[in-house]
């Protein structure tokens, strides 16, 4: 089994997400900025590399945490991902995808446009960690939900 | 060798180049185009030719087929991406 947390452009939801999942950020209260930081691709990807398919980690059940940055056409570029594995003699149903980017806040998306978008990484990266922090109860409840969907 | 044509739509565009090149003799009719799935359209020789539309989203599926194909150990060398204008 693989899950796979997507977003835009794989810099701040789908990469929070992956790494509460995994545990390397806390699911019982809200993370300081250094924490934020400290997982290290934290608002780091580039437009170059949207549609790459970044590892993150394996769970405690043994599945493989991926994210994706998927750009404005994510349907798009799910099924182009998901009918080339199919063609290369995978399964498509090994492979789960969750959108992360609904349960980020606008000052989250602002700061993170600003940062990687617009290449105001000072200031737009302390926006992003602010709206993220203040989004956090929510991507605990999204985590958890994804974990309940795939029957944890 | 794979043969991907892809086209900035739906894959219409592709899907109407490449019939034309297999004398109109395509595995599937056009109402089976879905945005961004790749779909095996026909053979010349032993080349096997797959058409897909990727709207606005070129290099983001080109990444995301070179990432799907690693998945499975396969090699991105085996594989042509063109494409199609018109």
């Amino acid at each position: 089994m693989n899950i796979v947390y997507f977003c835009f452009g794989s810099a701040h939801s789908s990469i929070v997400s992956a790494h509460i999942h995994l545990g390397d950020l806390p699911s019982e209260r809200i993370p300081t900025e250094q924490e934020i930081l400290a997982v290290g691709d934290f608002d780091s990807n580039i437009t170059y590399f949207l549609g790459t398919l970044f590892y993150k980690g394996t769970d405690e059940l043994g599945r493989r945490v991926f994210t994706m940055g998927m750009g404005p056409e994510m349907d798009i570029v799910r099924e182009a991902f998901l009918s080339m594995i199919e063609l290369s003699g995978g399964k498509r149903e090994d492979y789960v995808f969750f959108m992360a980017l609904p349960h980020i806040n606008r000052l989250a998306k602002f700061g993170g446009a600003l940062s990687r978008r617009y290449g105001l990484t000072h200031w737009g990266r302390k926006l992003a960690i602010k709206g993220i922090q203040q989004s956090y109860p929510r991507l605990i409840e999204f985590v958890k939900n994804c974990k309940n969907a795939l029957g944890e | 060798m794979n043969f991907l044509y892809y086209s900035l739509d739906d894959g219409s565009k592709a899907f109407h180049k490449m019939k034309h090149l297999l004398d109109g003799d395509p595995f599937f009719l056009q109402t089976d185009l879905t945005p961004g799935k790749v779909i095996p359209i026909g053979q010349i020789g032993t080349d096997l030719i797959f058409i897909s539309g990727v709207g606005k989203s070129e290099a983001i599926c080109r990444m995301a087929w070179a990432h799907a194909l690693s998945q499975n150990g396969k090699s991105l060398s085996d594989w042509t991406f063109i494409r199609v204008d018109e």
